[in-house]
């Protein structure tokens, strides 16, 4: 809860700083993207784990020493990096219409960012360690994903997992430039690397499979690109009407074998917390790892459980609970 | 008939059950809503041929589950539909996506 309202703090701090005319559009940066229903909503109801807007402050936890100022920086940067990648992914997948404003909001967001990582690690801390390049391994990562969707591919999880980790580049450097300011080794740093990497790994097999019927509407569903690649089914050219991808996705099991994936990914970060002494990263990584586990044993079992367990969700809250 | 056969939230968890063991029964299910209108007139009164796809559902659902089934009323269908059909409860938040599982 504090870390959410820290969130909603540093960022409305955030917006105070800009030229007035992109003020409230920055306010209302979530409904812009299309990522809220209305414009007051805030960043921490829209992001749902703390570890995605917040993770520099996890890592806190095993530095005891740390200026609470340097972590408030590391979680703005860092915050301001994952704001910034998601507006970049939904305006280079043209989810939502580019505008000077939203772009020229996004610049500001980067400047801010690069600012706060300054802070943390001093000008001359950060070598090697920028948001610039990990910018440019996220735009070539989504391009990459464009292509393999346009022309239909089909690819290895080896190819998937390099596309993520290039996605989710971004949200590497805050949590390593507090790990270094904080005085951590580089095989401790790499540590919060791999960490995080299996983390956001975890979360993006978990999102493929709920979602790929949604992003086949869109026409970017891994599940397919991933089936295709596993399956030995033949598909008759231009057979990519539903019912058929459906039956590719579920015979093929990789809905599946997705969240397998999705299940030892998880299970890597909460060892790697556990070895760094980040507990509640550790504790959140179990719950996400048992449950990543439970839903690949039900989707084997049943397929299509973990989209139906999805959708059916809201009616549990409303009446089961 | 036991006790459990006529607990109307017993019930409701069966159809749960069924619905997420079986992609046909979801299917099926989410198919029959689909066909009901997403809202009533003439306050709430519900037109007759809404009523005949709510029993057909209803009676699908009794065999699914395989007992008594007292079924769904009108709230009940329009909640379900909402949920199904629409997705209004579901928000998805995709790019650098995360779940909120």
């Amino acid at each position: 809860m504090l870390l959410r309202q820290e969130l909603d703090e540093l960022y409305a701090a955030f917006c105070e700083t800009l030229p007035q005319p992109l003020r409230v559009g920055a306010r209302e940066l979530p409904y812009r993207l299309g990522m809220a229903i209305s414009p007051d909503v805030p960043w921490s109801q829209v992001l749902g784990h703390e570890v995605t807007f917040a993770a520099p402050a996890l890592f806190a936890e095993a530095m005891p020493q740390i200026a609470p100022a340097k972590v408030r920086d590391a979680v703005l940067a860092h915050s301001l990096a994952v704001i910034d990648g998601f507006g970049t992914d939904r305006i280079e997948d043209r989810q939502i219409p580019v505008s000077a404003e939203i772009c020229d909001i996004l610049a500001e967001i980067r400047r801010a960012r690069d600012r706060a990582l300054t802070r943390v690690a001093g000008p001359a801390g950060n070598q090697g360690l920028d948001f610039a390049q990990a910018q440019r391994e996220m735009l070539d990562a989504i391009h990459d994903e464009h292509r393999i969707m346009a022309e239909h591919q089909s690819v290895d999880f080896a190819h998937y997992e390099r596309l993520a980790r290039g996605k989710t580049a971004i949200g590497l450097p805050a949590s390593i430039a507090l790990a270094r300011s904080a005085g951590w080794s580089a095989s401790e740093c790499g540590a919060i690397a791999k960490t995080l990497s299996s983390v956001w790994l975890g979360m993006q097999y978990h999102d493929d499979v709920i979602d790929w019927e949604d992003d086949f509407k869109r026409d970017s569903a891994w599940a397919i690109v991933l089936a295709g690649h596993v399956s030995s089914a033949e598909l008759a050219p231009g057979m990519t009407d539903y019912d058929s991808m459906r039956k590719l996705v579920f015979e093929s099991g990789i809905l599946a074998r997705m969240l397998e994936r999705s299940f030892r990914h998880f299970r890597a970060a909460r060892k790697r917390a556990e070895a760094l002494g980040t507990r509640e990263l550790a504790g959140w990584a179990r719950t996400k790892e048992n449950y990543a586990m439970l839903l690949a044993q039900e989707e084997r079992r049943n397929s299509g459980y973990a989209v139906r367990l999805h959708a059916l969700g809201p009616w549990v809250l409303q009446v089961l609970s | 008939m036991d006790n459990e056969s006529r607990d109307p939230h017993a019930q409701l968890r069966a159809l749960y059950r069924s619905l997420l063991e079986r992609q046909s029964h979801f299917d099926e299910f989410k198919q029959l809503l689909a066909l009901y209108p997403q809202s009533l007139a003439d306050e709430g009164a519900e037109p007759e041929e809404a009523s005949l796809i709510r029993s057909r559902l209803n009676s699908r659902i009794a065999d699914w589950i395989g007992g008594d089934f007292d079924g769904l009323n009108v709230i009940q269908v329009l909640q379900w539909r909402a949920i199904v059909v629409e997705e209004r409860f579901n928000v998805v938040l995709s790019p650098w996506k995360e779940s909120n599982a």
